[in-house]
């Protein structure tokens, strides 16, 4: 892990790393003695010119080395391993020098640029799905939707709830989107089953609600890296299904006026704003049953609001709490602030398995 | 730690991008000629070798631009030099507006000629006399 964080970061930084450089030409003393190892080009009293490519050496009385002796009119040319000084005008040597100090500012602007601009672009590219909360926001319930991440997967999704209704049978959940994107929400729906004290409700894998019997811890449970995950609250209790409903949707009789309800709960121009949104609902059913612990609530994603409808499922229940009453006489609950699932208006009703998100 | 954090700026430093002239690339660093340069004079644009810097002018192995055929060398005054630019050098080392070059311009440009130690008389002559010719040419067609 710590080798791979180091070539990650290595690469990260060595696209941020410029260093300068430049050309520097300069001559050469032949009083003292000296090894120059890169190109050096010397100039001798007739005119002619020896180019030393790999450096020469320059000794007390000759310089030494391999080198191309050209005459003046660069006509010819011959390979010399000694010339002696005597014949020589002058020298330069040819070097390549950092430059430090604007190797440094370049790579600090580019650093920093790029730690911006990663920054950034981390912020534009985060997204998460829509999150529910519940205790005026203390307390994180569920992340929703979490493979619908575009119009194609959009679906519906059921999530176990911890938050119960307060003693005036009322649910408050606060949805969140947390990054900058773009939720569409086409409905969303509370159920209630009633269950024995001894009983645990959860969804399979099709979203239908088991009661679960006779619960008992899981024996292990451990993560990759071998944590004990037995106290993690994520981790259900094993137990046996005794029965399981399933919900029953159907096309309501009251299509035109749900939809025209949802309409005016979720007005167009603010689909922009920021989605911090609160669903407070209330049913009958709850009240009924302020007592039933717990309440499981499910959150559905990418229904029609016009498939609407619970239905009682013989002595237990499934109770899907609206946040409008059928009748639209009792306001039960209300969307306030649920934004970006906004309908347009003159939308008109489409077929009740068409799974486009509204726009 | 230590290993980990000098093997982080070895690889960078290693790996990263350098910009800048280098050895390498200057071509006059392994060849005997002088650097190109191409100079635009009231009498037409220049373009040759770089043979010599005198103190009167530029001494250039030149051909006329479009006439490629002719090879002759001349003298530029500096005061006939309206703007020039030499091979693989920054802009800085130029001479512009008929003024004499002088500092680390005059001395980079004389490092760079084929001959920066001047050229005795006798050499002189041998490269117009293997030229063709008996002077040196002036800017004049």
């Amino acid at each position: 892990m710590k080798t791979i964080l180091v070539v990650l970061l290595s690469f990260s930084l060595a696209a941020c790393v410029f260093i300068s450089r430049r050309l520097d030409v300069q001559s050469i003393s032949t009083r003292a003695p000296v090894t120059v190892a890169s190109p050096v080009k010397a100039h001798l009293k007739d005119g002619s010119t020896v180019v030393y490519p790999w450096g020469v050496a320059v000794t007390a009385d000759a310089l030494v080395g391999e080198g191309a002796r050209h005459d003046s009119t660069l006509k010819n040319s011959t390979t010399v391993e000694r010339v002696e000084l005597s014949e020589v005008l002058g020298l330069e040597s040819y070097r390549t020098r950092t430059n430090g100090a604007e190797s440094f500012l370049v790579s600090s602007l580019a650093t920093a640029g790029a730690v911006v601009g990663t920054a950034l672009l981390a912020v534009a590219i985060f997204g998460s799905c829509p999150t529910v909360y519940s205790d005026d926001g203390e307390v994180e319930e569920a992340e929703l939707f979490s493979s619908s991440i575009a119009p194609l997967f959009e679906g519906r999704d059921i999530d176990r709830l911890h938050a119960k209704a307060d003693a005036r049978g009322i649910v408050t959940l606060d949805i969140r989107n947390e990054a900058m994107e773009t939720h569409y929400i086409n409905h969303l729906q509370l159920l209630a089953v009633e269950h024995g004290p001894g009983e645990v409700v959860v969804p399979d894998s099709h979203g239908t609600p088991i009661v679960v019997g006779t619960p008992r811890p899981a024996a292990t449970a451990t993560s990759r890296d071998g944590r004990d995950l037995r106290d993690a609250r994520r981790v259900s209790p094993v137990g046996t299904a005794v029965r399981r409903h399933r919900p029953k949707w159907q096309v309501g009789n009251n299509r035109a006026r749900q939809h025209e309800r949802a309409r005016r709960q979720v007005p167009p121009d603010e689909s922009r704003a920021a989605f911090r949104g609160r669903v407070q609902c209330r049913s009958r059913a709850s009240r009924a049953l302020p007592h039933v612990p717990p309440l499981i609530a499910g959150v559905l994603h990418g229904m029609d609001p016009r498939l609407m409808g619970p239905r009682s499922d013989g002595d237990r229940a499934v109770h899907a709490i609206r946040p409008s009453d059928p009748d639209g006489d009792e306001e039960v609950g209300q969307y306030a602030g649920i934004v970006r699932t906004a309908i347009p208006a003159g939308a008109r009703p489409g077929p009740v398995n068409d799974r486009r998100p509204r726009q | 730690m230590n290993r980990v954090l000098i093997a982080l700026v070895l690889t960078s430093v290693t790996a990263a991008c350098s910009y800048g002239l280098t050895v390498e690339k200057f071509r006059p660093a392994t060849d005997p000629h002088g650097a190109m340069a191409r100079i635009t004079t009231d009498g037409g644009e220049l373009r040759g070798e770089v043979i010599e810097l005198q103190d009167a002018g530029l001494v250039i192995f030149s051909s006329r631009i479009g006439q490629t055929d002719e090879r002759t060398l001349r003298l530029v005054p500096y005061a006939a030099v309206r703007t020039s630019k030499f091979e693989q050098l920054d802009s800085r080392y130029s001479i512009r507006d008929g003024i004499a070059p002088a500092g680390d311009v005059r001395e980079r440009l004389r490092l760079v000629s084929r001959f920066p130690h001047g050229m005795a008389a006798a050499v002189l002559a041998a490269l117009l006399k293997a030229n063709g010719q008996t002077q040196l040419a002036g800017i004049e067609p």
